[in-house]
């Protein structure tokens, strides 16, 4: 009945699934070569040892615990994102919570996969399993990843089995696939019902599992004794930046689909300024907290805490630290503050 | 048990580096090449520090000391190893266990030291030290942490000895490389629980400092400060 | 006994022993078939031998460890009264020398500019034919012999070769005889000892006595109880190294000014008339040198010679001269520039007016009764006459160099590589391929120095010590110990010569007995005597005891070496007679004063703790540890003082280019307020081309050709140099990179560092 009519109307939706353009293939080609050259310098780093990434002593970890972070932080994006809006029952929210979802499910996957790539010794990464300690950090860390990805994959199929299900109805492409994962929903009364309680029950409970997983991979950091990482604030910290950093990511995507796909009557300026007021908030916010931990750092004027920020401020790292200053704060927040 | 630690006496400490090189050819640690080196992954489980200078002019003296794991007596290291590959013996030995590790290196970025080392790569050994690498000693593996052990192959050997000859272990006994070597004999050695112990005793000296003992982590390895002038 | 053979101790543990010994063995590891078995299937039995290290004058007495049937560690032994159980760098790693795998395994002879090997007769016969050849026709004056040993038995064959067979240009460049080389020259014989029973104040004149002296070990140990003795260190010197930190006191000298910073104090001596009144017998011409120092140093003077401020030059008049037994120290270190030899004087001068009390002589020392000071016999031929003989007619028909590596270790090695490519014939007796002996057209390689045996003497502790350094190997490979070539030498070149042994070890048993017939000490198995024990002994006690000749000489072996702990000492009070030489005493170098031009800088040469001789880079893991303090690795570095460094606005470990009249090199440069402003400290041992590990860069190549012309010792800190930025880092690197040499000369292979 409505089924069919909504079909119709939300065709330039479907067409992406059926349609994969010549892009897609170019595209996919591209990212299929850049996967393959990965995978070639992970061989290379497995025979010759992880001398080939370039860290040392004392930069222990480098690249691969900067790139973890940062995926992970952006994998807040979603699932985060779209349970906060669903429950403040923002109804603006509803074009791009499933896009905030995908983004999240994939990047916790290529996050996830860092800690692994950096291990010296990953054929005995079963000894995690079977000597694993509770107390260290980086099995917490372990815990609530999986915890996290397999609450933001299910909170992303949830909602998604009735367009499943529509898509099996619809026949074509991948449709035994479809009829396997719409799992027989039909639209009943019930299954409705059912359905928006399981994700309702999702919704509340994604949202302490999101802010712990950034949290403690805060923790990796601050639970050392290295000056600069050793911080209470760290936690709230990077939650500020996982959410800030994952409506970047959101505000990104959303326009390359709108271009891509020809979304204008989807994503509409309307969403753009709300996310944009959202993201002035998060950069404000992240100001707040990295201003309070370098003015404790400095006020505290430890000799090791004031090595780190001077290295930080006025040595070494500087260019990156001001520009990780002007782009987070500066620039964000002169774009967001002049309302078009 | 026995608690072992370890008293430097920089008064005697000349920086002759042979506790160094006794180090690492008693526990076949890798030489690394050139390139290597030049991007600080060199292999010393004890080195020497430069830590300051002192005075000015004519009157400068460089603090240098050797510096090698201080075996915390609470270690900060093993706390957050995920595996239990480093850990605290019974006699206080904070030990590595190769086969275990995964090569995280979460043990380096926590021991506030930065004593460990990693195997970044395995760099060909120059065969006359191969042939006379220590046969009491495991060569290890590129991809795992390691670090100063207490030469620990040496207690086992010590007790094996003692319970061969059916009697008691004694301090001489069990003796590090490094303290065995050094010229000066400015490196004591032995339980910090037995009173009557050369380090038990230096434990009272005035002179004696540990470093970062502030961070709690306990050091089992002290100095005693080199007599000004 | 600590010693015993612990041949019970199975190795259990943490051990990986197959894989440890075992691994990739085979074609690349050089040891010779007959073991190989041993290798793959041994019981891993363990056990101990003692022997001596001569890697150094030290003389230390080594433990060696092994498993089964080979040599894998070296360790002090406990029981030495030198070493007492410690044991440098250099000592620890000199086991793995065995196995080098640029060890030459048997002689060769350079066809066509390659090294082909050859049978030790063939070898042997062309040296000896080629020696009858060149005395017959041109005389025994056309040969040259340069030689480098420790060893006092060595230096005693080569000088009774150089005896009988007329060949007198033998130079021998051995620490001993060079370091006592100016005693011998003004006083005829030299202190035994520091005694620092008596001594109480230490006045060093640029020695790394702990590090690099005759005796490391002992004195690294011996400074140490000095000071808390509550004595005093004075170190003179123009860098304040590591290893002699433990000082009370350092005067920033440049070593040119040695000399006038010794008369200087002698000034104040003498001024105050506090000096030892037996110097006006004992110096002959006491009242014209009196004059001339009263005349010349005084402390204004002085000042502007050596920059060092006239009031502390007096206040170390003052301590020199209120001390009961001081000692004003030089060694061999000191000659390593222009005016050396007459730095060494004026220091002698010095400690002449206070009678020498700080030395002290041994009483019927083993060594000089029955050696009567034979080495001495080629005191004449010096470096300085070989340079001269080549840079003149250059006739030199043979060079025979034996433990020396002089191209390598001099100023000026271009010219020199020229002229002595032009020599006919050159055999060199080195166990490796260097620089000097890729020039040589024949080389019968030595044995290791775990191979062969020798006697190590040493007077230097104040006791008389003889220990031992047995073969614990079988030799591995087809090398011939030097010492027997050359006693076969002395009997096919003279047939009627009156030296009747036929081999070194025939000649160290022959000593060995009178060790045994003299009845004197004890052997090195008690390393403190209680009164008591020393009491017995004087009224006639003996500990040892032994049936026979063979009895002894097993203990020998066994316990490493003989000592005579109840020895007893006399003073040091020769007459002394500088003929004139004292009154030039290069004071007046324009050297001595520091460089006040602003781009000037004297480039100081330096040996580092670890270095003891440019052969360190046949061991990996010293190169490793070269620069380490420094952060500075397989790589050259010029410590300059951050003071001069930013007056130049130059960086902590940036990147420079060193200038001198002979080129440029790049160095890191590292910041070290312990070095003289205006001084460029690069350390030497890097920048092999042949020999070992071949990274770095060897200074000497780029230093002037300043030498002393008395010793014709090199000056290693006078050459004038500039310092620039590198201004790009790609002609730094690319200037710097290394070329680890995979194929050597001679067909021997490197297979590390592919
Ligand atoms: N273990 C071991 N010991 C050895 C040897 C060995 O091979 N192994 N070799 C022996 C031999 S042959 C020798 S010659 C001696 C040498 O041993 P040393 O006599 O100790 O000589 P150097 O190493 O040259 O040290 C001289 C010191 O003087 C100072 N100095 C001298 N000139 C200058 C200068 O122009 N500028 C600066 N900044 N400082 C200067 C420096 O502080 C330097 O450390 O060692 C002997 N001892
Ligand atoms: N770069 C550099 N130059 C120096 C010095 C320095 O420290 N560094 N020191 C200076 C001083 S103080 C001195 S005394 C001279 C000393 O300089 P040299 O007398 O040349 O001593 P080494 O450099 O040790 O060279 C010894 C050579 O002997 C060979 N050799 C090794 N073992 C044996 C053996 O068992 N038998 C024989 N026959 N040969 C063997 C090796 O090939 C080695 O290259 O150099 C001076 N020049
Ligand atoms: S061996 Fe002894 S004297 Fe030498 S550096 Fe080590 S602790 Fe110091
Ligand atoms: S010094 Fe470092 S490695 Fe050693 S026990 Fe302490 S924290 Fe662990
Ligand atoms: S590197 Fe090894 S020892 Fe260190 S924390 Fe990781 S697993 Fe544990
Ligand atoms: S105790 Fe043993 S392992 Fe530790 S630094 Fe000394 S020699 Fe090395
Ligand atoms: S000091 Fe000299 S003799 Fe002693 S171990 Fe070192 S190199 Fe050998
Ligand atoms: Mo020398």
């Amino acid at each position: 009945m409505n089924n069919q009519q909504h079909i119709d109307e939300d065709e330039v939706l479907f067409s992406p699934i059926y349609h994969s353009g010549k892009g897609f293939y170019i595209l996919g080609g591209v990212l299929l070569t850049v996967l393959l050259f990965g995978i070639g310098m992970y061989v290379l780093q497995l025979v010759f040892g992880l001398g080939v990434t370039g860290m040392n002593q004392p930069v222990t970890w480098g690249f691969y615990i900067i790139s973890f972070v940062f995926f992970i932080g952006i994998s807040h994006a979603g699932t985060l994102i779209s349970a906060i809006l669903r429950l403040s029952k923002a109804e603006w929210r509803r074009p791009i919570t499933r896009m905030a979802e995908v983004i999240t499910g994939i990047v916790l996957l290529i996050g996830g996969l860092h800690p692994i790539i950096d291990l010296g010794r990953p054929d005995r990464i079963m000894n995690i399993f079977k000597q694993g300690r509770l107390q260290s950090p980086l099995l917490w860390d372990l815990t609530s990843i999986t915890a996290y990805f397999t609450a933001s994959t299910i909170y992303l199929y949830l909602p998604l089995i009735p367009d499943i299900a529509l898509l099996r109805d619809r026949g074509g492409r991948f449709h035994k696939l479809y009829s396997i994962l719409a799992w027989g929903y039909d639209s009943t009364e019930r299954q409705k019902h059912v359905l928006e309680k399981a994700i309702n029950i999702l919704m509340v409970m994604v949202i302490p599992i999101a802010i712990s997983v950034h949290t403690v991979i805060s923790w990796i950091f601050s639970m050392t004794l290295q000056p600069g990482w050793h911080s209470t604030i760290f936690g709230p910290y990077f939650v500020v930046g996982a959410i800030f950093s994952g409506i970047a990511a959101l505000i990104i995507v959303m326009i390359v689909f709108r271009k891509a796909y020809h979304f204008e009557d989807y994503l509409k300026d309307i969403h753009f300024n709300y996310l944009g007021t959202l993201l002035l908030v998060m950069s404000l916010l992240w100001f707040y907290f990295t201003f309070a931990e370098y003015l404790t750092a400095f006020y505290g004027h430890e000799p090791a805490e004031m090595r780190v920020f001077f290295y930080k401020i006025i040595g070494n790292y500087s260019p990156f630290f001001w520009l990780m200053v002007i782009c987070n704060f500066i620039i964000p927040v002169i774009i967001l503050s002049n309302k078009k | 048990m026995p608690r072992y630690g370890m008293v430097i006496d920089l008064n005697k400490c000349n920086q002759c580096e042979a506790c160094i090189t006794a180090c690492k050819l008693e526990n076949n640690v890798q030489i690394v090449s050139k390139e290597n080196a030049s991007m600080d992954r060199v292999m010393q489980w004890i080195k020497l520090s430069t830590l300051s200078y002192e005075g000015n002019n004519n009157e400068i003296r460089p603090v240098t000391l050797p510096t090698l794991c201080v075996q915390c007596d609470d270690p900060p290291c093993i706390k957050v190893c995920p595996v239990r590959a480093t850990y605290k013996m019974d006699n206080g030995i904070v030990a590595q266990i190769y086969p275990q590790c995964i090569g995280c290196r979460y043990c380096m970025a926590n021991c506030p030291y930065t004593v460990k080392v990693f195997n970044w790569y395995k760099d060909e050994q120059p065969i006359e030290n191969e042939k006379c690498y220590n046969t009491d000693v495991s060569v290890r593996p590129k991809g795992i942490v390691e670090k100063c052990t207490f030469c620990i192959q040496r207690l086992q050997i010590a007790k094996e000895k003692a319970k061969a000859e059916n009697r008691k272990m004694t301090e001489e006994d069990y003796v590090p490389a490094c303290v065995q070597v050094c010229p000066t004999k400015a490196i004591a050695f032995g339980d910090l629980d037995d009173p009557g112990s050369t380090v038990s005793k230096q434990q009272g000296d005035y002179r004696r400092f540990a470093l970062l003992e502030e961070l709690g982590t306990q050091p089992k390895v002290s100095y005693l400060k080199a007599k000004s002038k | 006994m600590e010693i015993n053979r612990r041949d019970f101790l199975k190795l259990l543990g943490t051990s990986a022993a197959g894989l440890a010994v075992g691994s990739g063995a085979g074609a690349v590891m050089k040891i010779p078939q007959s073991l190989s078995p041993v290798l793959y299937s041994g019981a891993r039995i363990e056990s101990w031998k003692l022997t001596t290290c001569m890697q150094c004058p030290g003389g230390c007495s080594l433990k060696v460890r092994f498993i089964d049937k080979f040599p894998i560690q070296a360790f002090g032994n406990p029981l030495s009264p030198i070493n007492e159980g410690g044991i440098c760098s250099k000592g620890l790693t000199s086991i793995s020398d065995l196995y080098h795998p640029s060890r030459l395994t048997s002689p060769l002879k350079k066809v066509n500019d390659k090294f082909v090997p050859i049978t030790y007769n063939e070898a042997y016969n062309i040296l000896l034919n080629n020696l009858k050849n060149v005395i017959g026709k041109n005389g025994q004056d056309d040969i040259f012999i340069i030689a480098q040993t420790e060893s006092r038995i060595r230096t005693n064959l080569f000088n009774k070769f150089s005896k009988e067979t007329g060949i007198k240009n033998l130079i021998i460049d051995n620490y001993q005889s060079n370091s006592k080389s100016p005693y011998n020259d003004v006083a005829n014989e030299a202190p035994d000892f520091i005694d620092f029973d008596s001594c109480d104040y230490l006045l060093n004149f640029g020695s790394q006595l702990s590090e690099i002296s005759e005796n490391p070990l002992y004195y690294s140990r011996k400074l140490i109880e000095f000071r808390e003795k509550g004595n005093k260190i004075t170190f003179v010197g123009s860098k304040l190294n590591t290893g002699i930190s433990k000082l009370d006191e350092w005067i920033p000298v440049q070593p040119s000014a040695f000399g006038s910073l010794a008369l200087g104090i002698a000034y104040v001596l003498l001024k105050d008339d506090l000096y030892d009144k037996n110097a006006e017998t004992s110096i002959s011409g006491f009242n014209s040198i009196k004059k001339y120092i009263l005349d010349n140093y005084y402390p204004d003077k002085v000042e502007k010679l050596t920059g060092v401020p006239a009031d502390t030059v007096l206040q170390l008049g003052r301590k020199f001269e209120k001390a009961s037994a001081p000692a004003a120290y030089f060694d061999e270190s000191i000659l390593y520039v222009s005016n050396g030899t007459q730095n060494a004087f004026a220091i002698i001068a010095l400690n002449a007016l206070k009678g020498f009390k700080g030395y002290g002589k041994i009483k019927d020392a083993f060594y000089t009764s029955i050696f009567n000071n034979e080495e001495s016999a080629s005191e004449n031929v010096t470096f300085n006459t070989f340079k001269n003989r080549l840079a003149g007619k250059n006739s030199i028909k043979t060079l025979m160099i034996s433990g020396s590596n002089f191209v390598f270790n001099n100023t000026d090695q271009e010219t020199l590589k020229k002229q002595i490519s032009t020599i006919p014939f050159i055999v060199s007796f080195s166990p490796f391929i260097d620089e000097s002996s890729s020039f040589a057209h024949l080389i019968i390689p030595d044995h290791n120095e775990f191979e062969k045996l020798d006697l190590k003497f040493d007077e230097s502790i104040g006791k008389s010590v003889v220990s031992i350094q047995q073969p614990v190997v079988d030799p591995f490979f087809k090398t011939t110990d030097t010492g027997d070539i050359f006693i076969s030498l002395i009997k096919d070149l003279k047939t009627d010569t009156k030296f009747v042994f036929e081999s070194v070890d025939d000649y160290v048993k022959s000593i060995t007995k009178q060790l045994y017939k003299n009845g004197d000490g004890t052997l090195m198995s008690q390393s403190k005597f209680t009164e008591i024990e020393k009491g017995l002994r004087k009224i006639g006690w003996q500990t040892d005891q032994y049936g026979s000749f063979d009895d002894f000489w097993d203990s020998l072996l066994e316990y490493g070496g003989w000592w005579n702990p109840f020895g007893e000492k006399k003073s040091y009070s020769p007459k002394i007679n500088f003929a004139g030489k004292l009154s030039n005493s290069g004071a007046e170098n324009n050297n001595s004063v520091r460089t006040t031009s602003k781009n000037k800088y004297h480039l100081n040469i330096f040996r580092k703790n670890l270095d003891y001789k440019g052969s360190m880079s046949l061991y990996p893991v010293l190169v490793e540890q070269f620069g380490h303090n420094w952060s500075v690795f397989y790589d050259l570095w010029v410590e300059v003082n951050p003071e001069t460094a930013r007056s130049k606005s130059l960086d902590d470990k940036s990147k420079v280019f060193i200038k001198t009249s002979k080129g440029k090199f790049p160095a890191v440069l590292v910041y070290n307020p312990a070095v003289i402003p205006g001084s460029l400290d690069v350390p030497f041992g890097l920048g092999h081309t042949v020999l070992g590990d071949t990274s770095g860069i060897n200074p000497l190549l780029f230093s002037e050709n300043i030498f002393d012309k008395v010793s014709g010792k090199p000056s290693f800190t006078e050459t004038i140099a500039e310092i620039e930025p590198a201004s790009s880092n790609n002609s730094f690197f690319s200037a710097n990179t290394l070329n680890r040499k995979k194929e050597l000369p001679g067909g021997t292979q490197r297979s590390i560092y592919a």
